[in-house]
């Protein structure tokens, strides 16, 4: 390459017609693919499905280890899906420890009414390395993307380099619920060698298909961002938005409240240790400024849900000697500007419960998922009655 | 990974060694370029840490942008001896369009400027449809433009936008056809320092 100080301007010496008609194609060739993208491809900010049904079934309140024996020093960060037959699907990922290249994601079931089958190892870094043909380091935060079909997606992280900054993330789809994977593939997600992307809590679905699936960079800056999924023919299109820079939140917990109004709760650690959050009146298009909530919340994963009537439900760890060694249940009726702790789901001093994960099933009940010293991967399923009936006792 | 891909996260690279081959050698004319070549293609295949440098470019970032390689190409082939398709003023636009990219592009990803804008996300057509005409037209006319006014880089940048159109590269991304942080940042050493001895004269 070379250099030099001329005017941009030079000598025509093609004709005129020749260079108007590639001038000509030139401007095509920009505005072309913008305008069939919007003929034929995805929506933008095509707004939420809202889910309100309720169970009007009597307290249920039980949790199961749904890894027990698990071999692994390490079992963290795991996601939860109801598949269209009611089977649960939970994956996480375990190892020897974060970031070792042991680590792989692995997948367990348990059908409607049934026990979680024993976990299965679905992507180990080898098959990840033969898929994306790249180096890959170790592998993390799975999060499965569940619809009215046979078909399960999941979106994981892989690491090409270092630590978790040195991550992206990468998309792979099964057509018979789990039991089988197709080949991974990666998302570009920034330009930055688009690396430091992470997916975290609970996608949400969207009016015409797909999902925006909340993730967070945390390269120089640290922030949240949504990645939009949507169908495009037999493949899919992937494009993420920013909710806001800098370097203080990430990991939101995107909670539609109608179809075009979403609420995001957002980690935080600033010293305030106060859970902050935004809102959204376009579909996710715009948000206003994180403004701090009265929850707690030190440096640590959170998820949020909407209950049937419109009530938030947030999993957190409250204040706690340590860092994490309590998971506790808050209710907001205002769309998370105030709460109410109302449960504590589990407590032990000197111990860790942390990444909840919740979703709602068909059927009313709220199922959550979290890890337990960061070795067990525990289930919990409840339903709005207990939650009312917790409530009641409530300080 | 696409063989698309594989061939271009081979190619980049292997184009970038060689121009640096070239330059660093102070090397110019056909058979001087051939030996450039062969010592590229030779540190290309060459295992560092156990993978080949186009494993190891595709494993950080598979998306070197079209107008990058295009650049490297016409540099290895100018020095060579060969056709001198580009000429100052052609070079200038070159560094000028890769040094504003960059400044529109690189701050608002790494979170800063206004809070919750992301240039990056124009970049998709479909995501934010309004602005993102500002980016895919603006391309295309700035494209239009330079070849109107007879300056070449408008062929390259044309060339980036109808690759984009095949959609070859593992990005859904305008911006990726058209800046990687490599062409970034070599452009904006060559427009800071065209200023500054601007400046000192």
């Amino acid at each position: 390459m070379s250099g030099g100080s001329h005017a941009l301007t030079h000598v025509r010496t093609m004709p005129t017609l020749p260079r108007l008609i590639l001038a000509a194609v030139a401007l095509a060739a920009g505005i072309g693919p913008w305008w069939a993208a919007h003929e034929h491809g995805a929506k933008s900010f095509p707004g939420f499905i809202v889910q309100s049904h309720t169970d009007g079934a009597p307290p249920l309140f039980r949790t199961e280890t749904i890894n027990a024996g698990s071999p692994h020093a390490k079992s963290h960060s795991a996601t939860l899906a109801e598949l269209p037959d009611g089977t649960l699907a939970a994956a996480w990922y375990a190892g020897s420890g974060e970031g070792t290249s042991d680590v792989a994601i692995y997948l367990a079931k348990r059908s409607a009414g049934g026990a979680w089958e024993q976990s299965e190892a679905i992507f180990t870094r080898q098959r990840v390395m033969s898929d994306l043909r790249r180096n890959v380091v170790s592998l993390g935060n799975p999060l499965l993307l569940a619809d009215d079909t046979a078909r399960l997606g999941l979106l994981f992280v892989s690491i090409a380099a270092g630590r978790w900054s040195g991550s992206s993330i990468n998309l792979a789809w099964s057509e018979d619920n789990g039991s089988t994977w197709g080949p991974a593939r990666k998302i570009t997600m920034n330009p930055l060698a688009n690396l430091s992307s992470l997916p975290r809590n609970p996608p949400a679905p969207l009016v015409g298909g797909g999902w925006a699936v909340p993730v967070y960079e945390e390269f120089l800056g640290k922030f949240p961002e949504t990645l939009w999924l949507q169908p495009r023919g037999s493949d899919w299109s992937a494009a993420v938005s920013r909710i806001e820079g800098g370097v203080y939140i990430l990991q939101s917990s995107l909670v539609p409240l109608s179809e075009r109004r979403v609420a995001s709760f957002f980690r935080d650690f600033r010293p305030a240790r106060w859970m902050s959050a935004s809102w959204s009146e376009d579909a996710g298009r715009t948000w206003t400024k994180p403004v701090t909530t009265e929850l707690y919340n030190r440096d640590s994963g959170q998820c949020v849900i909407r209950l049937s009537d419109g009530t938030l439900l947030c999993a957190f760890n409250d204040v706690s000697p340590g860092k994490r060694e309590n998971l506790r249940l808050a209710f907001s009726k205002d769309e998370g500007r105030t709460w109410q702790t109302v449960a504590t789901i589990a407590e032990e001093p000197g111990s860790e419960f942390s990444y909840p994960y919740m979703i709602r099933g068909r059927d009313g009940a709220i199922r959550m998922v979290y890890s337990a010293r960061q070795t067990q991967i525990i289930f919990a399923e409840f339903n709005e009655a207990w939650l009312q009936q917790q409530t009641e006792v409530a300080p | 990974m696409t063989t698309a891909v594989a061939i271009w996260t081979f190619l980049v690279p292997l184009l970038l060694l060689w121009w640096i081959f070239q330059r660093a050698a102070g090397l110019k004319g056909g058979l001087a370029t051939i030996v450039a070549g062969v010592a590229a293609f030779g540190a290309v295949l060459f295992p560092w840490f156990g993978h080949s440098l186009p494993h190891w470019s595709a494993s950080l970032s598979g998306n070197f942008s079209v107008i990058m390689a295009v650049l490297l190409l016409v540099g290895i082939i100018s020095r060579a001896g060969g056709c001198g398709f580009f000429r100052a003023g052609d070079w200038k636009a070159a560094w000028i369009f890769g040094a504003v990219a960059s400044l529109l592009l690189y701050p608002s990803a790494l979170g800063l400027g206004p809070q919750n804008f992301d240039s990056y996300a124009l970049g998709w057509p479909w995501l934010f449809r309004g602005q993102s005409l500002v980016l895919f037209g603006g391309a295309g006319l700035t494209a239009a433009l330079l070849i109107w006014c007879g300056n070449r880089f408008g062929y390259v940048l044309l060339l980036a936008l109808l690759a984009y159109a095949t959609g070859f590269q593992e990005s859904e991304n305008l911006w990726d056809y058209l800046l990687d942080p490599v062409y970034g940042a070599v452009s904006l050493l060559v427009v800071l320092w065209s200023a500054i001895r601007r400046v000192s004269r």
